[in-house]
């Protein structure tokens, strides 16, 4: 069955929410990618806003803004993925606890610090009783939670779901990943990923929700021809075939992709992997990216569906997007990301 | 497209293998105790369904590697999901496609917790912090790679893993599915639960008139659930039908539940009608009481405003094991399994009051040889995630 994606709405790093144009300026970074907040007092109430951490926020604002595009008010589910889930709750009451030493603690944080507080919350708002699952499996996170969600369509349960990802970095989180050797060591410009030659990458967040419908609206930007994703693929030959039964599967071929989507990070050990694919099995084909206009996270797929969405509803590819100067107005877009050469997914879609 | 549960796996407070647990449901021995293995302030004033091993010893039972370096939620599911592969009689087999879901809460947390004020004694935590770690060390200790997913909807987190395995195989993308929950106590989710007020400083006592709140607990309940098709080809016969499942959102607060009990009866409800089955048909339910004053009084609402004056014999395993909170779900679907195949109902040990209000008294003795065919289990979480699993005798 199509599925169409009727909403689609980010709170990212960039000027992404309701901007009248399409990533006509870009931000530069050089460590943590924090999201542009828009006015939340323009959606909440202060008593409304005092109890929400910033994930909460931004979860709650894109996806009750996604439901007013769609014209949804009821949704047949509320899909979610997050990686890390609510961090800074999480980590206010862990300090509590550990500086108090198992003191008095307030239990509001504890209570926001759980997972599927972000789903929970949209449908408290709406008053929704309807199907609802946060999924956290790492930067599958969001791929779970749609393809929840297509089944949910075709199995006919529900007509319209809202579905999103979701993930907020702290600063203390990211000092703690540092000992992992996942960022960058110096500070390094977002604008210069495809330049890298280290290790590393620079961290992101952000939340992008989408209604995705069995039945196009006048608002489509997207349909979505197909999700898959798997969690090891062994060797490049696999991932070339990997790729190559999925489009066949699906009655396409390479040569109906006319834009991929890369998830370069800027880590040169995990992007060789984008590259290889980028000169042999999509070596005619268009390329763009995305991490540098988001940062890496583990919801950094969901960033990219809205990405790929308003490029085909809006008929053009922003200059900043395009990995090669080719010039592409695309019919279908490909993204493709990865982590540390597991957690491959692929989300092809088309123009409605 | 029916789906089977060819076998299962368990480790609670109150055995480490589907027998002992068995053997003390059969002889009302409760493993709510004195907290001695987490190291808290709060031990000497809290009880908990605590699993006595620590993770060195959890960890050398299963050949882990590298002692302590799992969370241990992660050694808890892999134990339990051990069991279950074996117990199912499962192989390897590049025919089938076999994915690991799990439900989960807490994650890393118990060695986030012990490690997050001193990074540099082992900078590793934070890499298995997150919820997800647990299933990839499952799947990578089983082999069964082909889908691997994470849940984590609070309470519910085990139950809608094995709703999602369930909709997997219907929907042709799995054969077999390693579906469960598991959580295991930490310093935060006791402390958390401490804040909310909602700890019973001795063993609970769910559905009764005085019950005072709920113990925690910590443990890994799984089944293998599989197509008709698997089973066929390796001449397995099923244990029970995995009939039924329903999840709902109660929307109306993040910790407490509706008074008319909404979500509760709105997650029966779609679970009866998955099943194709009507509220007579349901023979047992393992309740998800708690032993929360809010719990129990709305789940027994939901009971009545779905079977009437007619609620089938019903108990919460919850005074054995404590509410082991992401892996309830995955215990008590254990529980309900073992109900049918033993034709067996669990007492609801430690009542002794119905709550007024409800007049409902649960099973408080071993029952055998009742004619179980349906067995109905609820769990209900944090931000009203609630979900019903119904299992049918074959």
């Amino acid at each position: 069955m199509a599925i169409y994606i009727n909403a689609s709405q980010a709170i990212s790093p960039q000027l992404t929410f309701q901007q009248d144009k399409f990533l006509d300026e870009v931000k530069e970074y050089s460590t943590l990618m924090i999201s542009v907040q828009p006015d939340f007092k323009d959606f909440f109430n202060i008593m409304e806003l005092r109890r929400m951490s910033r994930i909460m926020k931004i979860n709650n604002t894109t996806a009750l803004e996604s439901l007013k595009e769609a014209g949804i008010d009821n949704p047949g589910a509320i899909n979610t993925g997050t990686g890390n889930g609510c961090i800074e709750d999480t980590e206010k009451f862990l300090n509590k606890m550990l500086d108090t030493n198992e003191g008095f603690l307030n239990p509001t944080t504890f209570i926001q610090s759980t997972h599927n507080t972000l789903g929970a919350q949209i449908a408290l708002n709406k008053k929704c009783h309807n199907y609802n699952i946060t999924y956290v499996q790492k930067t599958l996170s969001f791929e779970w939670a749609l393809l929840d969600s297509i089944m949910l369509i075709n199995e006919g349960e529900a007509d319209n779901i809202l579905v999103g990802g979701i993930d907020e970095i702290t600063k203390e989180n990211y000092e703690l990943k540092k000992n992992l050797n996942l960022w960058k060591k110096e500070p390094f410009s977002n604008l210069e990923l495809l330049n890298s030659t280290t290790n590393g990458t620079i961290p992101g967040e952000g939340a992008a929700f989408f209604v995705i419908s069995s039945e196009k609206s006048e608002n489509c930007y997207a349909k979505i021809e197909f999700l898959n994703f798997k969690h090891r693929i062994n060797g490049f030959d696999d991932l070339s075939s990997f790729f190559n039964a999925n489009l066949q599967a699906n009655n396409l071929t390479i040569a109906d992709i006319d834009l991929v989507l890369y998830g370069i990070n800027g880590d040169v050990t995990e992007d060789k992997v984008y590259y290889e694919l980028k000169d042999s099995v999509f070596k005619d084909v268009a390329g763009g990216y995305f991490k540098h206009l988001s940062g890496e996270f583990d919801t950094s797929s969901a960033f990219a569906l809205w990405l790929a969405s308003n490029i085909l509803k809006n008929n053009q590819v922003p200059e900043i997007v395009k990995i090669d100067k080719k010039e592409v107005q695309p019919d279908r877009i490909l993204i493709y990301n990865q982590d540390n050469n597991k957690n491959h997914s692929i989300i092809v879609l088309s123009k409605c | 497209m029916k789906v089977y549960v060819s076998g299962i796996g368990l480790i609670s407070a109150i055995g480490r293998t589907i027998d002992e647990n068995l053997i003390s449901l059969r002889e009302k021995k409760t493993g709510i105790t004195k907290i001695e293995i987490l190291k808290t302030i709060h031990s000497d004033k809290n009880v908990a369904g605590e699993i006595k091993l620590t993770n060195e010893e959890l960890s050398k039972d299963l050949n882990t590697p590298e002692v302590n370096s799992y969370p241990r939620t992660t050694l808890l599911a892999i134990h339990a999901a051990k069991e279950a592969y074996k117990n199912a009689g499962l192989e390897n087999d590049s025919n089938f496609r076999t994915g690991v879901i799990i439900g989960t809460t807490v994650g890393g947390m118990d060695r986030s917790e012990i490690y997050y004020k001193n990074p540099k004694e082992n900078s590793d935590f934070i890499r298995t912090h997150h919820c997800g770690f647990i299933t990839e060390k499952v799947a990578e200790y089983l082999n069964a790679f082909d889908m691997i997913s994470t849940i984590s909807t609070a309470c519910s987190s085990g139950l809608n893993s094995m709703l999602l395995g369930a909709r997997l195989i219907k929907n042709n993308m799995l054969d077999r599915v390693v579906v469960g929950g598991t959580d295991s106590l930490s310093r935060f989710t006791l402390n958390g639960f401490k804040t909310l007020m909602i700890l019973d400083p001795e063993i609970c006592a769910p559905f009764d008139k005085n019950r005072k709140g709920l113990n925690l607990g910590e443990g890994a309940g799984f089944l293998i659930i599989e197509s008709e098709r698997s089973l066929e080809k390796r001449g397995k016969d099923p244990i029970c039908e995995l009939s039924g499942y329903g999840n709902a959102n109660d929307a109306f607060h993040q910790t407490a539940s509706t008074e008319d009990g909404t979500g509760p009866y709105l997650s029966m409800e779609k679970a009866l009608k998955v099943a194709n089955l009507k509220p007579e048909d349901i023979d047992y339910i393992n309740v998800h009481g708690t032993g929360t004053n809010n719990n129990d009084i709305t789940e027994g609402i939901a009971l009545k405003r779905l079977f009437k004056n007619n609620v089938p014999l019903f108990s919460s395993t919850k005074s054995f094991t404590g509410h082991t909170l992401g892996a309830s779900g995955g215990i008590e679907a254990v529980f309900s399994v073992l109900s049918i195949k033993h034709d067996l109902i669990f007492p609801n040990i430690n009542f002794s009051e119905p709550i007024e209000e409800l007049g409902l008294i649960p099973v408080t003795e071993v029952l055998e040889g009742k004619g179980i065919r349906n067995v109905m289990t609820n769990s209900f979480g944090f931000g009203g995630n609630d979900s019903t699993l119904i299992f049918s005798k074959i």
